[in-house]
């Protein structure tokens, strides 16, 4: 006896991606985690100020402007402790032959930000070099 | 020959049975000793008396109601609601199982980032449970589909002839035909109900969330925290035993309805 | 006798029928929505979560380690311990299965305390290792592997048997062929499990850099905003692959009803 009722079900569509695809996408996705955990830091600090920096001395004259100085402030920042330029304005005491010395203005354990290859804010992040 | 294939099972097996032994077994021996000593270091035998100070706690019996309350509405939604599903995505060749079956695997921590964007201001514990419903309907709809798959279809046959409505054939046949499976279903998601800790905390990102979703892995984690161990013991000592208590009135439920 | 003609699965023109099909894809949609909001919401944070938080980069491969060892080990551990079950004649057989279950459908919090200090007096509690062992050992995968592995084909091991005496042979060559859709679905259920692992490295870890990605999203407040959107697109994205490449292999899971 025939079949007397309808048993075959419409197929049903499944998301038919070809697995060449999705061997491409995983082979891209894997390689650029691994390419930006190994070169993320350097890409992100490469658009940063990169700062010398000394504490208390005579601070030479471009690293005063309009009275104002940046310290280096330290913070933690996404999980890790980063390294931030903080403006302070100063007074300037005496002036000798390398720069200035502050009188007052900065606290005695800051590191004042003398040398920058970029023009720094408040608030900037920076990177130190030696 | 048969001793010595018996032996080498045996074998197979000692890798897996000493793991779960090490890693959970005697924890959980341990955890029934803690719950009947007074402190870790005096450990004096004082019966009882944990269990006691536990049951008087207001804030277990909090835990307690909400947590029945999960089980009781939750399960209870999710079941007819992924039964009444699963039953038009089968018999309707309707195609959107992929939708249904995604939410079960994403991770959850990827999805309490955007439950908590959308329900910022949600008073209730209303989240917790459309969250508990989102994440579950899958694994119920694939195995009650499974089971309507392996189902006799003769039976559908015989109710044409008498001339069966299409909703009446389905309440009187094969709901229960399926009942073993549905029963299945209950126990799942009364386990999974208890799994729904993980989502709850991170949707609220704190250890103390609100009155309504304070449930009683929340009262353990905080004991947990504050070092109580007594407490802790005693309550997960209860919890178990409760789930043990389900898990075998399901058990018994399922063999009555197998044939 | 003539026999009513009878369809039996609906006819497709009716009108209910198509009201009924359009609720159901509305329903889809909603389930998939959650997902489609999180990627549409992560746009424009990216820069902000790859570049200047780094402490993503341990976590995410963290997460894909412990999934990738656990998920790896547990195969390794279970299979034989399956087919020794189900395979061996001893005394207890049942009663081991039965404590699995129990075990399995514990949530975390009852064992959480024990294997705390089980770890820490193995001295394995700050470690990589402290956090895969004990899942390694999970019930789930032993479960679900024994169903299946009742059901096969005797006969296939017997006739290995005749060739080989080692039990491993006959695992790899007798059993392994046919219960590759259930090897697929644990795989892809333990995978899916580790992947979301909160408790375990939080409550066991102190170390960031050991620490998991839904820890990462549990410590929403110590991040700027908006990284998360983009953290939680990123997590998912392995899961979705791996479901995408295996994830036909899950539909043909049946019989998984019957305890």
């Amino acid at each position: 006896m025939q079949e007397i009722y309808n048993t075959t079900r419409k197929k049903q569509e499944k998301l038919s991606i070809p697995p060449v695809i999705i061997y491409v996408i995983t082979i891209l996705f894997f390689g650029t985690m691994a390419f930006l955990t190994f070169k993320a830091r350097d890409i992100h600090e490469k658009g940063l100020p990169h700062v010398k920096h000394q504490k208390l001395g005579i601070i030479p004259k471009d690293a005063i402007h309009n009275n104002q100085v940046f310290i280096i402030k330290t913070m933690v920042k996404n999980g890790e402790e980063r390294t931030f330029a903080e403006a302070r304005v100063i007074k300037t005491g005496e002036e000798t032959k390398e720069g200035y010395k502050i009188a007052s203005g900065t606290d005695m354990w800051d590191s004042i930000i003398t040398f920058s290859d970029r023009e720094l804010k408040d608030g900037a992040e920076v990177v130190i070099i030696k | 020959m048969r001793n010595r294939w018996n032996r080498k099972c045996i074998i197979c097996m000692l890798p897996g049975i000493l793991g779960t032994l090490v890693f959970f077994v005697i924890p959980y021996i341990r955890m029934l000793y803690y719950s009947v000593i007074d402190n870790q270091y005096r450990r004096n035998f004082t019966g009882l008396s944990n269990y006691i100070k536990t049951i008087k706690n207001s804030y277990f019996i909090l835990a307690l109601k909400n947590s029945l309350l999960l089980i009781l509405a939750g399960v209870t939604v999710l079941v007819i609601f992924s039964v009444v599903l699963s039953l038009f995505l089968y018999f309707g060749n309707i195609n959107g199982r992929s939708a249904f079956i995604l939410p079960m695997l994403l991770p959850t921590a990827a999805i309490s980032v955007i439950w908590r964007e959308i329900f910022k201001d949600a008073v209730t514990a209303l989240p917790v449970y459309l969250l508990f419903w989102w994440k579950n309907t899958g694994i119920c709809i694939i195995l009650l589909t499974a089971s309507f798959a392996a189902m006799d279809k003769e039976v559908f046959e015989a109710a044409a002839v008498d001339g069966v409505g299409s909703i009446r054939k389905h309440i009187y046949i094969t709901i229960p035909m399926n009942i073993p499976v549905i029963i299945f279903t209950t126990l799942l998601s009364i386990v999974n109900s208890f799994r729904i800790f993980k989502e709850s905390c991170l949707f609220y990102s704190s250890n103390y969330p609100p009155d309504c979703s304070y449930t009683l892995q929340y009262y353990m984690n905080n004991h947990f925290y504050k070092l109580d161990y007594q407490v802790l013991s005693s309550a997960a000592v209860l919890l178990s035993v409760f789930i043990i208590l389900i898990i075998i009135f399901c058990f018994k439920l399922q063999k009555k309805y197998q044939f | 006798m003539a026999c009513k003609k009878e369809k039996l699965y609906y006819k497709t023109s009716k009108l209910s029928f198509i009201f009924i099909k359009g609720i159901i894809n509305v329903i889809a949609i909603i389930f998939i929505l959650p997902v489609l909001l999180t990627v549409i919401k992560s746009a424009g944070h990216y820069r902000e979560l790859l570049f200047d938080c780094f402490i993503f980069y341990p976590m995410f491969w963290n997460s894909l380690f412990y999934a990738t060892v656990i998920t790896i080990i547990q195969m390794a551990v279970i299979i034989p311990c399956a087919f020794g079950l189900s395979n061996g004649k001893f005394r207890g057989r049942k009663f081991i299965f039965f404590i699995y279950v129990i075990l399995m459908m514990m949530p975390f919090q009852v064992t959480m305390l024990p294997n705390y200090i089980g770890l820490r007096e193995l001295g394995i509690l700050n470690t990589r290792t402290g956090i895969i062992l004990p899942m390694v050992f999970s019930p789930f995968g032993l479960v679900v592997m024994h169903q299946y592995m009742k059901k096969i084909n005797t006969s296939v091991i017997e006739a290995v048997r005749l060739e080989t005496n080692s039990v491993i042979t006959v695992i790899w060559k007798g059993v392994v062929p046919q219960v590759k859709t259930c090897i697929m679905a644990v795989f892809l259920f333990t995978f899916a499990e580790c992947y979301n692992m909160l408790e375990q490295p939080m409550l066991f870890l102190k170390e960031d850099n050991l620490k998991t990605l839904p820890v990462f999203i549990s410590q929403a407040d110590k991040y700027e905003g908006g990284v998360l959107f983009p953290a939680a697109v990123i997590y998912m994205i392995p899961v979705f692959l791996l479901y995408l490449s295996l994830g036909k292999n899950l539909e043909g899971r049946t019989g998984a009803g019957n305890l």
